[in-house]
């Protein structure tokens, strides 16, 4: 028999309400206790709003904390909800299971100690990039890697495709920065890059808008260039394809045979 | 600047996002919206810089370069 608190994790987007789901606000509205990680203080003040069990996990956060005991700390308060019985709704922002460690594992957790648990989609930056750049995946494919990850495992990807590089200004940082970040990796970055892609490089710098009265950022720049961009924690790095793709003659004609056989 | 902390303001942004006649109102007549919103001058000129790191300081009170924006990222194990 399961238990009876029971944890569901929503997103709330990347633009201030507009964002959340009408299945995300029945649960923030339903909830016996509400959590909440967002970047924005209007989704906050919407969140309190809706449910007067509010609390914010911020305060886990330190400067110079490693980020990874912030983590365990939200992981730890949400569970602590959960099995003293109640029906605890956690709202992260973006796409709750997209660069967000805790949520994963608070449902992971749960689980394994029998309590229901599920993880709600929302809309992530990643979504608004295709909708803002008008980027069709479908069309040449396209790889997404958070920065840090695509270098330090030397990711393979194919660059007749889309390459999108996710915190391009946070490359090999690991502590919670609240004076901002010193984007030292960023060179780093760049030389692996310029290992694939010529220095006139196309490319964007890609911030997704936060309220309904801002604009996206979307600017065009190249590799040999970026360094004097302005790079934020929340900016993305979009390459498109190189080069065409061409068909491999040999799956067109092993699909066509497969396919007209009776 | 805004008076720190403008709910004023929260409210009217929380609104356009989900009223869609809202927004359309703001985009075509912006002065007049903000205005029928009883927004004050600093509100409004937050709102008209379209800067998001400005709209958050004036609703949350923090000051423009003490403001981070939390960012959750995955666990990478070197």
């Amino acid at each position: 028999m399961k238990s009876a608190g029971s944890l569901v994790i929503v997103g709330t987007g990347i633009k201030a309400v507009a964002h959340i789901t009408i299945e995300a606000a029945g649960h923030v509205q339903d909830s016996d206790k509400l959590y909440y990680l967002v970047a924005d203080p209007v989704t906050e003040h919407w969140l309190r709003s809706q449910n007067a069990s509010a609390e914010g996990l911020n305060s886990c956060y330190a400067d110079r904390k490693p980020r990874m005991d912030s983590y365990n700390e939200m992981i730890d308060r949400m569970l602590t909800s959960v099995r003293e019985g109640k029906r605890v709704c956690a709202a992260f922002y973006g796409h709750p299971g997209i660069f967000v460690y805790p949520s994963h594992e608070a449902v992971r957790r749960a689980r394994e100690e029998g309590y229901d648990a599920a993880m709600l989609p929302g809309i992530s930056a990643e979504d608004c990039l295709f909708a803002d750049l008008l980027i069709d995946p479908a069309q040449h494919g396209c790889a997404s890697f958070e920065a840090t990850d695509f270098l330090l495992f030397n990711r393979e990807f194919d660059e007749r495709s889309g390459l999108v590089l996710w915190q391009v200004g946070l490359v090999g940082e690991r502590d919670f920065r609240a004076g901002g970040y010193r984007q030292k990796g960023l060179t780093v970055l760049i030389e692996r890059l310029l290992e694939t892609y010529p220095v006139s490089q196309e490319l964007t710098l890609y911030e997704a808008a936060q309220y309904p009265v801002c604009d996206p950022r979307i600017d065009v720049t190249t590799l040999e260039h970026i360094e004097r961009q302005k790079i934020t924690p929340i900016t993305t790095l979009y390459i498109p394809p190189l080069a065409r793709a061409k068909a491999d003659e040999r799956i067109v004609h092993r699909l066509n045979s497969v396919l007209s056989a009776p | 600047m805004a008076q720190p902390g403008s709910k004023k303001l929260a409210d009217f942004l929380m609104k356009l996002g989900n009223d869609s006649k809202l927004l359309n109102d703001f985009k075509r007549d912006p002065e007049g919206t903000m205005n029928a919103a009883t927004l004050s001058d600093d509100e409004k000129n937050v709102v008209k810089s379209g800067d998001p790191a400005k709209i958050r300081a004036a609703i949350s009170g923090d000051s423009i370069e003490g403001d981070v924006v939390v960012v959750v990222v995955v666990v990478i194990a070197a």
